[in-house]
């Protein structure tokens, strides 16, 4: 309540005008006006002494100010619209009339979302039938929160949907500012080659955000066996090494590898095993065994072997040269004569024990 | 280890001899084809004989052991024919014992009844007696009665000889008291064969054995020599069930004995050898059983032979004082002599009638 004579005048004043009393002794700032639907107010700067304080004009409310001091003032407003107001103010008739004066109107910063984002995977280099782990970072680098989002993820050439993730990913309805998630979903290879990986994108309001994209190479491998033998013509009872070679010459690591045969009909192992099985040959590199054969029968044989791994689980056959097995011509003398001197022998005895007998 | 010279005469004699050197093979037929002899001792044996068809028959000898007495096919039970051929070959078999060498005991296995046995037997155990040292024992089978006169008759003389002559000893073996053995003739003489040589090779193994009670050479050549030189072997068998007193008292019952015989009354010395598990040998039921008989009888010489596992066996060897059997074989035989003499006679008069007949008669043509 201003202190003596007072004086009141009534002042239209627009946002952000302000009326200057006393060459600054004491300001009177509009900052803020009531929007349509809002109780009418006004929103003022106070400004005296040095200090500042915000107040609320409304109508037909207690003029007075009671902080000191501010209180050198009393303010009403008989009327308030969005873009002016009148408002009454009594003051002390030794001041002169207040300046009015337009205030720099401040410049609010608008919040603007941006999302970023991120796309990154486990692994580049995979094999077919791997399963990829894809990961989308959504980053709200903005000041404001991000509405209404939508996620467009392609299912990539050569990937299908991997067990147990679902696909395509999903994302929430918004994201503060500041904010960020992370997307993950899976896909499996099923096809060789270079893909390359389109970028996400997610739509939010107007805009658009792009991830980077992922190029990925999916190895297959290849493995060639090959079976060799020391001889091939050889006689019944002979033996026959059988080596087998198995090279991967693939771009990628051949796994569960199995390569199995029936043995040759008219022959049989004496030394190793015509089946193997590797957990492992990577490309360019070759797994060899060696297996001993014997030839029991006559006849023409010959490997053949089935070699199955993980990319090729059906498998392929290989097959060895012909082996031809001939009879061999049966050394009997080395039995005949043996038996011929025992039988000879024990017939000698028996006949000089019968003539020592006989009369 | 004792040198043995086992010599079979005549068919009987052969007979067993062969049957020695199978038992000696294991028993097998086959046996000399692949297997050795195994005697406890050194055993040589010769078979002696004047017919050469029973020589042949023998399976067992060595043939370089069977000796042929030459040009005669047998001497046709004629005991003089025998002691002739025997006296011309004498020195001719007493050399192919001489290159068998030296022995510390001999046997002579014969036939009493027969012709090269009954007669070659006495007179080669005397005629051994005056060329070597060591003792000469005979083995002489009696015939069964009903084998006729004459081998009734050749039968008594044989055994009559060897007793008056130097013999050290003979184990008679009665054909007669033995034939329930087999059921028919072959099989008897076959069955008779091999329970004489199973008893004579236990003695054998026995008298060159280590025993716990000792019974040696000498203890047996004191029981043979008693008596009339004359003895005959009793065996028993048991089981894990029968007690060593039983085998004991089989051994010198009749079911036991080679020859008929009283042991109690008809015998003076005996020697006793006993096999078997030391469990199964009550030494109490042996004592018990050896005094009842050595009071009756004298002196026993007594030897045990301890064999793990094995089941009892007693071998008993009974020198003869006297002997009612024996006696009746001599009434027997010199009935059959008498009865020769008679048929002899009648022959040789119905010979002079015949003669008589004759005088003066020229056929006319």
């Amino acid at each position: 309540m201003p202190v003596g004579a007072v004086k009141t005048e009534t002042f239209s004043l627009e946002n952000y005008t302000g009326l200057n009393f006393m060459n600054g002794l004491y300001k009177i700032e509009v900052i803020e006006m009531s929007k349509p639907g809002d109780m009418p107010f006004v929103k003022v700067n106070l400004i005296t002494g040095g200090l500042t304080k915000q107040y609320y004009v409304r109508i037909n409310e207690d003029p007075s100010i009671k902080d000191e001091p501010f209180n050198q003032i009393n303010l009403n407003s008989s009327f308030i619209s969005e873009k002016v107001a009148m408002i009454a103010i009594q003051f002390p008739d030794t001041w002169g009339s207040p300046v009015k004066y337009t205030i720099e109107k401040p410049v609010i910063p608008e919040k603007i979302p941006n999302i970023v984002l991120k796309k990154s995977v486990d692994k580049t280099s995979l094999n077919q039938g791997d399963v990829v782990e894809f990961s989308i970072i959504v980053e709200n680098t903005g000041n404001g929160t991000a509405y209404n989002l939508t996620l467009d993820e392609k299912l990539p050439q050569g990937f299908t949907k991997a067990a147990g993730s679902s696909f395509p990913p999903t994302i929430q309805d918004e994201l503060k500012a500041g904010g960020s998630l992370e997307i993950r979903f899976a896909l499996k290879a099923v096809e060789s080659g270079v893909s390359n990986i389109e970028p996400t994108t997610i739509k939010y309001g107007s805009k658009t955000a792009r991830s980077n994209s992922i190029s990925l190479t999916i190895g297959k491998s290849n493995l060639l066996t090959v079976i060799n033998l020391d001889k091939t013509n050889i006689f019944t009872g002979d033996p026959v090494e059988v080596t087998v070679k198995l090279t991967n010459i693939g771009n990628s690591s051949a796994e569960a590898v199995l390569i199995e045969g029936p043995i040759p009909k008219g022959m049989e192992v004496t030394e190793g095993d015509l089946r193997q099985v590797y957990n492992k040959i990577e490309p360019g590199e070759s797994e060899e065994y060696s297996t001993t054969l014997k030839a029991v029968e006559s006849g023409n044989y010959s490997v053949s072997l089935k070699t199955s791994y993980s990319d090729d689980s059906t498998g392929f056959s290989s097959k060895s040269d012909l082996i031809i097995v001939t009879d061999k011509e049966k050394n009997y003398l080395f039995i005949l004569i043996p038996a011929i001197l025992i039988i000879a022998g024990i017939a000698l005895f028996v006949i000089r024990r019968h003539r020592e007998y006989s009369y | 280890m004792l040198n043995v010279l086992i010599i079979g005469v005549g068919q009987c004699g052969n007979r067993i001899l062969d049957s020695i050197n199978k038992e000696a093979f294991g028993g097998s037929a086959l046996a000399k084809y692949y297997g050795t002899q195994k005697f406890k001792s050194h055993v040589e044996t010769i078979a002696i004989n004047t017919a050469v068809n029973d020589l042949k028959e023998l399976k067992h000898t060595k043939a370089k052991d069977r000796i042929q007495v030459p040009h005669l096919h047998g001497v046709g039970a004629n005991r003089n024919v025998g002691k002739q051929t025997f006296e011309e070959n004498k020195e001719l078999l007493l050399r192919v014992i001489e290159e068998r060498g030296d022995f510390d005991v001999a046997f002579v296995i014969a036939s009493s009844s027969g012709g090269t046995g009954s007669s070659f037997a006495p007179l080669l155990i005397e005629a051994m007696k005056e060329r070597y040292k060591y003792n000469v024992y005979g083995i002489i089978v009696l015939p069964f009665r009903e084998e006729g006169s004459i081998y009734l008759q050749n039968s008594i003389f044989c055994v009559k000889e060897i007793m008056d002559g130097n013999c050290d000893g003979t184990i008679i073996v009665d054909n007669q008291y033995l034939k329930h053995l087999g059921k028919d003739i072959k099989s008897a003489y076959d069955e008779i064969n091999l329970t004489i040589v199973k008893r004579f090779l236990f003695l054998l193994t026995a008298l060159d054995s280590e025993m716990m009670m000792v019974t040696d050479l000498g203890d047996f050549k004191t029981v043979m020599s008693g008596g009339i030189k004359l003895a005959t072997m009793g065996f028993g068998e048991g089981d894990k069930n029968m007690p060593i007193k039983s085998v004991i008292q089989h051994s010198i019952s009749y079911a036991g004995l080679l020859f008929k015989l009283d042991p109690y009354k008809e015998s003076n010395r005996a020697m006793m050898i006993i096999e078997g598990d030391e469990k199964y040998l009550n030494i109490n039921d042996i004592t018990s059983e050896v005094e009842k008989l050595s009071s009756e009888i004298g002196q026993i010489f007594k030897g045990i032979l301890l064999k793990s596992g094995k089941m009892p066996k007693v071998l008993t060897l009974l020198s003869i004082n006297s002997s009612t059997e024996l006696d009746r074989l001599f009434e027997l035989g010199i009935d059959a002599v008498h009865k020769e003499r008679e048929k002899k006679e009648q022959t040789t008069e119905l010979s002079r009638e015949i003669k008589n007949r004759f005088e003066g008669l020229e056929p006319q043509y």
